[in-house]
């Protein structure tokens, strides 16, 4: 049985997004998940299906800030890639006289190709035969491609990897370069924000170490260490930093191996569970149908509600379920987890004030502390 | 999280509604504050978008809106209008008066402080940290240049970033909310101004979950708008303003995007305010005074050095002034701490519920008690007490007495129904034994004593250790 | 060829006095944990001080213990025929010397610089050498610990002193604040980073020395730890039969954590799945238990020194938090009474009180037993390292099931600094390695 069948059942005819390295990535951001699992690896939309069964327009990026970041991008990129290759030497310390770039964008190989039937394969073969040549003969022509199509096995589905990033080769090693737009300040940027990119820049190292490996040459010959790009202070003037990814990747890999993991919880739900094909948002009753049946179907699968959450595209959803299920895990994972085996608001405040007893150690535990809490508080404010 | 604050969410997530979590106001709260709201350009830290402000809650705040926040004329025009109005409310507190230090020697002291209001720390990162930094050493001979009230206005907000934890002197308003209250959402939610208001006053009708849902809905705080409305909203009218072909067209834009910024910031105005109103309700914590005094003497400094001209900011502090500003907030952290449990009950139930404070009665008390010093008998008061809640902390540690916190205890024995422990400091004497609890006394003792004044090192060169080789460089807004 | 151990281990001290010699300004020694740090910063200390130029040599540790025990060795290595050295102990106005070391011959105790002049070497803690008159000068100096010594305690040591041995052990817990850190993040030399990571920073070229031998963990740790938290590996200095312990009560009498501890020197004690916040009592219970056993157990402890019967100071409990520590002491405190011993006979504390000691069989409460969610707090590194590399015999660690399952679903999206060095080893990985190694041990 291959992976993606039962996955696909449980899509049914409900959009599925492209996989990018943003959307893998996101195996690292809430593996514990099941309801999360489960549609990323079934490939879901997410955006559509949150605004399906929260009602809620779905947030998209802000027309200026992508604005910015094509803007800055553009400039980085422009006159041969002369910044870049300045950063490198500075921040690298790799000595490339020039850029002999190839860019593998569709457009770009339509343009050389025309007529070209299945793009994305042809990319993908067009990239495999350039990093070869690239980590083989290393004074061959090109050293830097852009735009390259890397493959990723996601749980038996073959991703097309369209590279956000640059990847370069120097003596024979391939270095990614990410480009991003949020700025460097006095030598500090959003951590959060960083955190994301040296994700998503670790499937692209990835991507490259199984194409490696593929075409029979060592992984590590693809550097974990990747340099990301950043506006400097206000400017448009680029500055660079270099950061290790070798623990994103180590825990990517081992979390890709997890993904068949969706199949399994699959399998345990009732055969006719499944999404409902989008609908026609404007029809009411058509829409508030189908909200209807993706809420039961999305109900079937366990969800770990935490503080992770919040930039899920089914957030509202979940939390709206966690409310009404009064789940102490709809106030965090430090309440949840001090609550030890007590789930649910009511049974914790119950134990807490010994309106309820204790019927093994885990209650017993949780409930003598919450209990403690209560009557401190009671000698300050009195009995309730 | 402990385990009081973990009950008190619980409860308040059962009882839909916010849960006092102290029974003192632990800020100051100024008579006549300064709220400021602002907007940046998505993705563009630097361009601000709009500003709003105001001393009176009743009035109609100033405001200025940028309609082209990447043009610099413009983006520099607002901030004039800003830097004045900010110079001329901090101009009201520089009266000084001469005050004693512990020390003993007088010195001027202003008075009274300013105080800003802001929604969000984020607000306040971006507008004393961003806005601050990159308006503070803008040259005049600059292209464009801005007006002088810019850079000096950009001084004062530097002054205002990265102030100690304790300081009154910026309250976020979402931090103030969350350090008197306990909701029953996720902490990060929390750091939603409407939808925190919302749980905590939610309104006729609502229920704080139903309300804090009406918050999430409504215009965001800032610093970053809505980018569902930038899209909508404001990138159209961006680009009729740019299209329109005469003036009268370009300000009848204007005033369309003038109105449409102003929906989308009032109501943070008005939540401002209510954040302020009620945390003012509280009785205020005995030692907040204290800290205001503090605020008021790092005001004094500041206005003293914009005074002789001799005001610095860094933008990459050097590795000694770091290791200051560690050592500065690590006793701030800790007397903070310790003040706001000394001064609330419920704040020190915390440290009862997690064991840490004892709670009990006093059952005997036996002041004359001495035992073998290193030279000769030193006397150290028994004192048994009858826990209210079990106490299993080993002996040997130590404790302190809540309502006079240089008395030291040390825990000799614990047991469920009593727990001795002699005194070693602060009533070991005649004259301080007054100090000691009397027998049927409720007493707590906590691990919270008077701080210590520690010594710092003096110097100011970086030595070769700390050395790096690269110079910074400046970039101004 | 291959060296043994102790070649190994002096190849490293006279690499390090050659660099010195050489007129490197900065050396670093790393250590992994018992590899004879110690030894080497007095040996090197005594090579400087006593150079026909006899210059005083400071040497800057980062608590009063280490001090005490500084000198204390010093003094032992003196009268063991080592060339006997003045020390000197600069200390704060309201330390008392320990009874033991007080009155002793070669070694003067001052609160001032001015009166140890005499002294070849003198040791002090780093907050001490701080509030010395900067106008001193020193033309080298040894700093112990150097990755337990925050950034902002090495200004003063810099001000001060020209050139640097500096010795400590990378797989250590990092020094800590309790203030927000968030404005010294992402960038280079943040006061809060260690004093070693500084002078890497700073000081690119800096000779690196790492020591490869272990004289402390028994060969069947020395590999386990090697892997899971170094960078540089290192291999015990005893071979397998030179450690044992012998259990000589009946085998009925004791129960078989105790009894795979002694025969293969791990065990792991693994208790239900339970969801448990930190008063555990079940866990504090079998902590108890166990220790009460092991003393119960007439153990025999065999090493290159020789035999002789396991007493109460060679145990130790390690746990993870400080109410932890208070709740397994007072449970302790009941098993030692019953057994007529004092309520301290035997040691209980934090990973970060224990760094540095080294016992014989050390009992660990896992950092993430019983937790609904790991936390970057709980799978730090140098926390599992210290509690896991304290040993000289044994190391039995208790802890809930469920462990894999929370490093599995344990999100990667902690804050990322760009710009600040990533750690050298990632917690979330050795947790892994250790789980698979404790496994194989489970009773």
């Amino acid at each position: 049985m291959t992976i993606q069948k039962p996955l696909a059942q449980f899509r049914g005819e409900f959009p599925t997004a492209s996989l990018n390295a943003r959307r893998i990535a996101a195996a690292l951001e809430a593996p514990g998940c099941h309801r999360r699992t489960v549609l990323e690896a079934g490939i879901v939309n997410m955006e559509k299906l949150g605004a399906l069964v929260t009602g809620a327009e779905p947030d998209r990026q802000s027309p200026f800030a992508i604005a910015r970041g094509n803007q800055f991008e553009a400039q980085i990129t422009d006159h041969g890639m002369a910044t870049v290759l300045a950063l490198a030497r500075k921040h690298l310390g790799l000595d490339i006289p020039e850029a002999r770039e190839k860019d593998l964008s569709a457009a770009s190989v339509r343009l050389e190709f025309p007529g070209v039937k299945q793009i994305n394969e042809v990319r993908a073969r067009l990239t495999r035969q350039y990093v070869e040549q690239m980590l083989t003969k290393p004074t061959c022509a090109i050293n830097l491609l852009r735009h390259a199509m890397t493959k990723l096995d996601f749980g038996g589905e073959i991703a097309y990897l369209e590279q956000d990033v640059l990847a370069f080769t120097v003596k024979g090693r391939i270095y990614v370069v990410e480009i991003k737009s949020y700025p460097m300040i006095d030598g500090r940027a959003d951590p959060t924000k960083a955190s994301a990119s040296v994700r998503q820049t670790a499937v692209y190292v990835l991507s490259l170490q199984e194409l490696a490996v593929s075409i029979g040459a060592s992984p590590r010959l693809v550097d974990t260490n990747v340099m990301i790009v950043l506006p400097e202070n206000l400017s448009f003037r680029a500055t660079a930093t270099v950061v290790d990814t070798e623990m994103q990747v180590r825990r990517l890999r081992r979390q890709l191996a997890e993904v068949p993991h969706a199949a399994t919880i699959l399998a345990g739900l009732p055969s006719e569970t499944a999404l409902p094909p989008l609908p026609d948002m404007q029809n009411k009753e058509e829409s508030a149908q189908a909200r209807d049946t993706a809420c039961e179907a999305l109900a079937q699968i366990t969800p770990r509600f935490s503080e992770g959450c919040v930039p899920c595209p089914l957030f509202r959803f979940c939390r709206q379920e966690a409310e009404n299920q009064q789940t102490v895990s709809r106030l965090g994972t430090a309440v949840a987890g001090a609550c030890g085996s007590i789930t649910t608001i009511r049974a914790a405040l119950d134990f807490a004030t010994g309106r309820r007893l204790p019927a093994n150690a885990g209650e017993s535990a949780a409930a003598e502390l919450l209990s403690r809490a209560a009557a401190a508080e009671a000698m300050v404010i009195g009995k309730r | 999280m402990d385990t009081l604050h973990t009950y008190l969410a619980l409860r308040a997530a059962n009882e839909r509604k916010a849960v006092a979590k102290v029974t003192r106001r632990h800020v100051h709260i100024s008579p006549r504050p300064m709220v400021i709201i602002g907007y940046h350009l998505a993705g563009d830290i630097g361009a601000p978008l709009a500003l709003i402000w105001g001393t009176d809650r009743t009035a109609r705040p100033h405001s200025v809106v940028v309609a082209e926040p990447r043009n610099r004329q413009l983006r520099f025009d607002a901030l004039e209008t800003f830097g004045q109005s900010l110079v001329e409310y901090l101009s009201g507190y520089v009266a000084t008066r001469l005050e004693s230090r512990s020390s003993g020697e007088t010195e001027p002291v202003c008075i009274d402080a300013p105080q800003i209001v802001v929604a969000n720390p984020a607000t306040a990162e971006w507008l004393f940290g961003i806005v601050g930094r990159f308006t503070r050493s803008l040259s005049a001979a600059g292209d464009p240049a801005p007006a002088p009230i810019v850079p000096l206005a950009g001084k004062h907000l530097s002054f205002f970033h990265n102030l100690l934890p304790g300081s009154s002197l910026v309250l976020p308003a979402t931090e103030i909310l969350s350090t008197h209250w306990q909701t029953g959402q996720l902490p990060s939610e929390d750091l939603n101004l409407s939808a925190l208001l919302g749980w905590i006053a939610p309104g006729e009708g609502l229920d704080g979950p139903a309300a804090a849902r009406q918050g999430e809905d409504s215009p965001p705080a800032g610093p970053l708008s809505d980018p569902n409305w930038d899209a909508r909203k404001l990138s159209p009218l961006i680009d009729q303003w740019h299209a329109a072909k005469t003036d009268e067209a370009q300000s009848a834009v204007f005033g369309e995007l003038d109105a449409e910024i102003r929906e989308q910031l009032d109501h943070t105005w008005e939540d401002c305010w209510r954040a302020i109103h009620l945390v003012n309700t509280l009785p205020e914590g005995d030692r907040v005074a204290r800290r205001w005094e503090r605020d008021r003497r790092a005001w004094t400094r500041h206005h003293l050095t914009m005074e002789t001209g001799t005001a610095r900011f860094r933008n990459i502090p050097t590795p000694v002034q770091s290791a200051k500003t560690l050592g500065v907030l690590e006793q701030a952290t800790t007397e903070l701490q310790a003040e706001m449990a000394l001064d609330d009950p419920l704040v020190m139930a915390a440290y009862v519920a997690s064991g840490e404070a004892l709670s009990a009665k006093v059952i005997s008390v036996d002041a004359t008690r001495t035992i073998p010093g290193p030279r000769r008998q030193v006397r150290r008061p028994l004192v048994i007490f009858e826990p209210l809640l079990p106490f299993t902390r080993p002996a040997g540690t130590t404790l302190f007495l809540v309502s006079a916190p240089d008395v030291e205890f040390e825990i000799l024995s614990a047991t469920g129904d009593e727990v001795r422990a002699q005194v070693n400091k602060g009533a070991v004497s005649s004259s301080t034994l007054s100090r000691l609890p009397n027998p049927g006394d409720n007493v707590v003792l906590s691990p919270f004593t008077k701080s210590e004044f520690y010594p710092r090192p003096q110097y100011d060169d970086v030595p070769w250790t700390h050395r790096l080789a690269e110079p910074a460089e400046e970039d101004p807004l | 060829m291959s060296l043994t151990a102790a070649e190994a281990s002096r190849l490293a001290l006279e690499r390090t006095w050659a660099a010195i010699e050489d007129g490197a300004c900065t050396v670093l020694v790393d250590s992994p944990p018992g590899a004879g740090k110690s030894t080497l910063v007095r040996e090197i200390g005594r090579r400087y001080a006593l150079r026909p130029l006899r210059q005083q040599v400071p040497v800057v540790v980062q608590t009063n213990d280490q001090a005490d025990d500084m000198v204390r060795c010093f003094l032992r290595d003196g009268e063991s025929g080592l060339p006997a050295i003045t020390v000197g102990r600069l200390h704060s106005a309201d330390y008392v010397p320990p009874p033991d070391i007080a009155a002793h011959a070669s070694v003067t105790f001052s609160p001032t610089i001015n009166t140890l002049r005499n002294c070849l070497v003198v040791v002090a803690t780093a907050a001490k050498w701080a509030m010395v008159d900067h106008s001193n000068e020193w033309p080298f100096a040894i700093v112990d610990e150097a990755y337990q010594m925050r950034s902002d305690a090495l200004l003063p040591i810099g001000a001060m002193m020209a050139r640097l041995l500096l010795v400590g052990d990378p797989g250590q817990l990092a020094p800590f604040t309790i203030a927000d850190d968030t404005r010294f993040r992402g960038r280079p030399l943040s006061p809060v980073e260690t004093a070693a990571t500084t002078i890497l920073t700073t000081h690119p070229e800096t000779t690196r020395i790492p020591l490869p031998v272990s004289w402390r963990l028994p060969h069947h740790a020395a590999k386990v730890i090697s892997n899971a938290f170094y960078r540089a590996p290192f291999t015990s200095g005893t071979d397998v039969s030179a450690r044992r312990l012998e259990v000589q009560c009946h085998p009925s009498n004791t129960c078989e954590a105790v009894l795979t501890a002694a025969r293969t020197g791990w065990a792991y004690v693994e208790l239900d799945d339970i969801i448990m916040p930190p008063n555990d009592q079940e866990a504090i219970f079998t902590l108890a238990r166990l220790v009460r056993d092991i003393l119960k157990a007439q153990i025999h402890v065999f090493d290159e020194r020789g035999s002789r019967p396991l007493v109460p100071s060679d145990v130790a409990v390690g746990v993870t938090h400080r109410d932890q520590r208070d709740h397994v002491r007072t449970a302790m405190a009941g098993v030692l009474r019953k057994l007529g011993l004092p309520y301290n006979a035997i040691t209980v504390d934090t990973a970060n009180v224990l760094q540095g000691r080294e016992f014989e069989i050390v009992l660990v409460w896992h950092p993430l037993s019983g937790r609904r969610d790991a936390s970057s707090f709980h799978l730090d590194a140098g926390r599992l390292c210290v509690l896991l590399s304290r040993h000289r015999q044994a190391c039995i660690v208790v802890s809930r099931a469920g462990i894999r399952d929370q490093l599995r679903t344990h999100p990667a999206t902690d804050p990322v600094w760009l710009g600040e060095s990533a750690p050298v080893t990632d917690g979330w990985h050795s947790h892994l390695t250790i789980l698979d190694h404790l496994e194989a041990h489970r009773v």
